[in-house]
């Protein structure tokens, strides 16, 4: 069959975006104990209650065990073969994009931001991460004049300590899970961003990381504050050059609402999802969680997923203002032997607050996709409102599509609905389009995008095109 | 749960199973392999992902660890409306005689206690026993099976093709001369085409655990039809059922639990072979500090086989809800029809209800959905009623029987169901005993 030779020829299609650059890395040996700790900070120049706040969360850490509950089959990760910190080698200072290495900039052309193009074309400020450090931030100058901080985490750090004191941890603790621990003890750097009070950032914020020296485990840290009545929108997008070796990202994300500000947090993830096989790839192991600190604040998480060899991480709001709303659009996809074990988690503190949750999951080859979502309301929240959305879509016999809601009401004025169906893409579907001229390829992927529209109306759109096409290729090799 | 509580269940276990085990009935190694699973395991708490929501300290740390006194009496409550072919009486987990009435029995169904079976045919019951209850780390299941003694056999053959017989379970835990617990093991197996409707119903009385458990095998075409009814005033009940269907064969299940301290009930169906159908089908109520935990599995082992679930809870004062709910369609299992809901209606500021639909689907050729919702009573409906004249009490009553009815709707005789729905309602306060 002409599609089955089509298929095969799609199913053979290797990653777009394996490469390595070749950037002298100055690493610290691999393995973690208290001294590896010192060293990160030592070498970040860090003030003492950062190294504090890194030890206690390594010694809290030192106290847990590797989680297991997550519905995915992985590799025991051996903690102590992990380089913790990796920088590119400065070779001097630098003032301008004309002074990156140019084998830097290389690569971001190759994933096709270029960072010059960026900035004069799409009016887009990118804080790009090359494996753990930035290494240039683009229009701070212009978002400075608003009052706006939006840079490196460590920037942030030496220059705004009292802010990143005060909001550090405090959405995301230490103590709150394996990874979270792990991250506290050994983060890197990562983008911090500040939103004064009524000022509404006038362009997407965006940051590209990359995960790039042989074994370096990323250890990214993100904060964001919008203070009373700002609003900011926030882009993150990751591609990873190909490797055999599993590579662990532990990323912690924190969101911080004040009173009537509205975060927008998009993330694209399109990780080295390993090969047909299955060898290799991303463990994408990340916390985010969004605090609705204030009354009628708002947070909205949408994600596209379509990396990784494992994708396990649930995006959540806490929604503690009162009227304060939390939002999940989410498309997972799946594709040879990945898994992904995602959602969210609604945290109902606040009266009136609403949350909505939609979930669109593909699986396709050996694929294993999982949502698993917590709607708590607590009990003073009067009159609280969630809408739950989970559908599957499976593409091929060999793949799993996996459900596990939690829910959890204890207030009665609540109305909470959930609601979840599977299903697959009909042959009359496939028919149709195929009467029309429309190859089984094309139709696949229109039928997919249809399916997903819902979230991708959300994303912004810069995003929305990239998320279409990385559906398509994603998913090439994998109809039938 | 303190250990000096387990130690005390542990206790009471050996030294019941050691008793048992003079007798040398071919049960020795059951007993001992649950006993060493129950003495590792103990009772889930928290952090058993399956136990999750279900307080079992109360039980843990109370009194119940030690065998209620073999007894004929059974707690007094008002006769369900039904005719039967035939009744069971079980007293504190022992099967009674006398008490039982088999005269109107069809002559291809043969209803016996485990106990005697076991004279007949040791090797037989061992055999009945592991394909029936295959042996796991489940507490209550460990429970049953180190004191394994004596239970209910129900067998349905092939010369009852054309007639459907109603046979009464009665469950009695009599607690009157003391706390303690009882457990039960009953197997149902009906031949191929065979129909079968079983009626069964949990009377208990003082602080007691009663611990049913069922293993059913459906052969070919064959069809059960079972209504169970915990009535209200029960303590402790954990109700167990695993059912595998062969090829064709239907299993419809109605649950009906009010008025009872903690119940558990675990429905797990196996579809082994194609064209099976399962219908789980429960309504609950949950007041004071009640709490009804219902925990089910549909396993979709091959293809062309549907299943519908609908569990309805209305929760008043501190009730508690919790509903788990699994459907897990295996690789290869094509054409999968299955429908699940769950819906619950909270009266008061203090009722909690946590719900866990579950898809596992590994095929994907298949129609699943699941769908759950909690929610008050409708505001705009109330208030319909109300302007027409109808009290609150009264309108609330409606809509709580409008919600439950649609469970209850192919509940037959209608004296059955409207005694059901009666009883259902007493359990539900008043608007003024839950006020918001």
């Amino acid at each position: 069959m002409s599609e089955a030779k089509e298929l095969q020829e799609l199913a053979d299609k290797e990653y777009e975006f394996g490469f390595v650059t070749d950037v002298e890395s100055d690493s610290i040996p691999a393995g973690l104990d208290e001294e590896t700790i010192r060293e990160i900070s030592r070498r970040k120049d860090e003030p003492d209650w950062l190294l504090e706040y890194r030890l206690k969360s390594y010694r809290y850490w030192l106290t847990m065990k590797d989680p297991s509950w997550a519905k995915v089959d992985r590799n025991v990760i051996d903690y102590q073969k992990i380089i913790y910190y990796s920088a590119p080698k400065p070779k001097k200072e630098l003032k301008s994009l004309d002074e990156v290495d140019p084998e830097l900039l290389d690569t971001f052309e190759k994933l096709g931001i270029s960072l010059d193009e960026q900035k004069r074309l799409s009016g887009v400020a990118v804080d790009a991460v090359f494996d753990s450090v930035s290494v240039a931030t683009t229009f701070s100058d212009k978002l400075a004049d608003l009052g706006i901080i939006f840079g490196s985490f460590s920037d942030a750090v030496k220059n705004h300590p009292e802010l990143v004191r005060k909001y550090l941890g405090s959405v995301v603790p230490y103590t709150d899970n394996f990874f979270a621990a792990l991250n506290s003890a050994v983060f890197s750097d990562g983008s911090f961003c500040y939103i004064p009070a009524g000022v509404r950032c006038p362009m997407e914020l965006s940051t590209y990381f990359r995960i790039n020296a042989e074994g370096t485990g990323q250890f990214e840290r993100t904060l964001i504050v919008a203070d009373e009545r700002s609003t900011v929108s926030y882009l993150e997008g990751c591609t990873a050059p190909m490797r055999d070796e599993n590579q662990l990202h532990a990323a912690v994300v924190e969101l911080v609402a004040l009173e009537d500000a509205t975060i927008k947090y998009s993330t694209v993830q399109n990780w080295y999802p390993g090969d047909a096989e299955g060898v290799g790839g991303i463990y994408n192991f990340v916390t985010k969680r969004g605090l609705c600190k204030g009354d009628r604040s708002k947070i909205s998480w949408t994600q596209v997923e379509t990396g990784s060899a494992i994708t396990w991480k649930y995006p959540s709001c806490i929604l503690k203002g009162d009227n304060s709303v939390g939002e999940f659009y989410s498309v997972a996809l799946t594709n040879n032997y990945q898994q992904a074990d995602t959602g969210t988690k609604m945290v109902h503190i606040g009266k009136g607050t609403t949350s909505t949750i939609v979930s669109k999951g593909i699986s396709a080859g050996h694929g294993q996709n999982t949502y698993r979502g917590l709607v708590d309301v607590k009990k003073g929240a009067e009159g609280a409102r969630n809408y739950s959305q989970c559908d599957s879509m499976l593409l091929g016999d060999r793949c799993g599509a996996h459900t596990f809601p939690y829910i959890e009401v204890r207030n009665p004025s609540a109305k909470v609905e959930h609601e979840a169906t599977t299903s697959k893409i009909g042959e009359d579907q496939i028919f149709y389009c195929n009467q029309r001229g429309i190859s089984t390829e094309d139709a696949v992927s229109m039928i997919v995008n249809g399916f997903c529209k819902e979230v991708f109306s959300e994303l912004p759109m810069e995003f929305a095109v990239e998320a279409q096409k990385l559906l398509a290729v994603s998913l090439e090799g994998s109809v039938g | 749960m303190t250990p000096e509580a387990i130690d005390s269940w542990t206790e009471s276990v050996r030294a019941t199973a050691q008793r048992l085990n003079k007798a040398d009935d071919g049960l020795r190694g059951r007993r001992e392999d649950a006993l060493q699973r129950f003495q590792s395991n103990g009772f889930p708490g928290r952090k058993d992902e399956e136990w999750r929501y279900t307080p079992l300290k109360k039980l843990v740390n109370g009194p119940c660890h030690q065998l209620l006194p073999a007894s004929t009496r059974i707690p007094v409550q008002a006769d369900l409306p039904i005719e039967a072919a035939a009744r069971v009486v079980l007293v504190n987990g022992e099967f009674q005689e006398p008490l039982s009435d088999f005269s109107s029995l069809p002559a291809g169904i043969k209803i016996g206690s485990l106990a005697s079976l076991r004279k007949q045919d040791s090797g037989a019951i061992v055999d009945l026993l592991s394909s029936s209850f295959p042996l796991q780390d489940h507490p209550f299941q460990s429970l049953s099976d180190a004191m394994l003694d004596d239970g209910i056999w129900i067998e349905v053959s092939t010369e009852c093709r054309d007639e459907v017989a109603t046979i009464h379970i009665l469950h009695a835990f009599d607690g009157s001369r003391g706390a303690g617990s009882a457990h039960v093991t009953g197997i149902i197996r009906c031949a191929a085409g065979t129909r079968l409707r079983v009626v069964e119903e949990v009377r208990s009385e003082g602080e007691v655990l009663g611990n049913i458990r069922w293993g059913v095998a459906l052969a070919e075409d064959s069809s059960l039809d079972r209504v169970r009814v915990i009535r209200p005033g029960c303590d402790s009940v954990f109700h167990g059922t695993r059912v595998v269907q062969q090829g064709g064969s239907n299993f419809h299940d109605l649950m009906i639990c009010a008025g009872s301290n903690l119940v558990r009930n675990e429905v797990n169906t196996i579809h082994s072979g194609p064209r099976c159908h399962v219908e789980l089908l429960g309504v609950y109520a949950a007041r004071g500090i009640e709490v009804v935990d219902n925990h089910t599995t549909i396993e979709h082992a091959v293809e062309d086989c549907t299943s519908r679930e609908i569990y309805r809870g209305v929760l008043s004062q501190k009730g508690r809800g919790i509903f788990t709910g699994m459907i897990h369609v295996h690789p290869d299992a094509q054409r999968i029809d299955a429908k699940q809901s769950n819906d619950t209606i909270l009266l008061s500021r203090d009722a909690e209800m946590n719900s866990r639909p579950r898809l596992e689907i590994y095929a994907d050729d298949v129609k699943c959905t699941h769908g759950a919702t909690v929610g008050e009573l409708d505001e705009e409906a109330l208030f319909y009623l109300r302007s027409r004249g109808i009290q609150l009490d009264e309108a609330r009553r409606m809509l709580v029987r409008a919600f439950a009815s649609e469970v209850l709707s192919g509940l037959d005789p209608e004296e059955l169901r409207e005694f059901i729905i009666a009883e259902l309602e007493q359990c539900i306060p008043e608007s003024g005993e839950c006020a918001p």
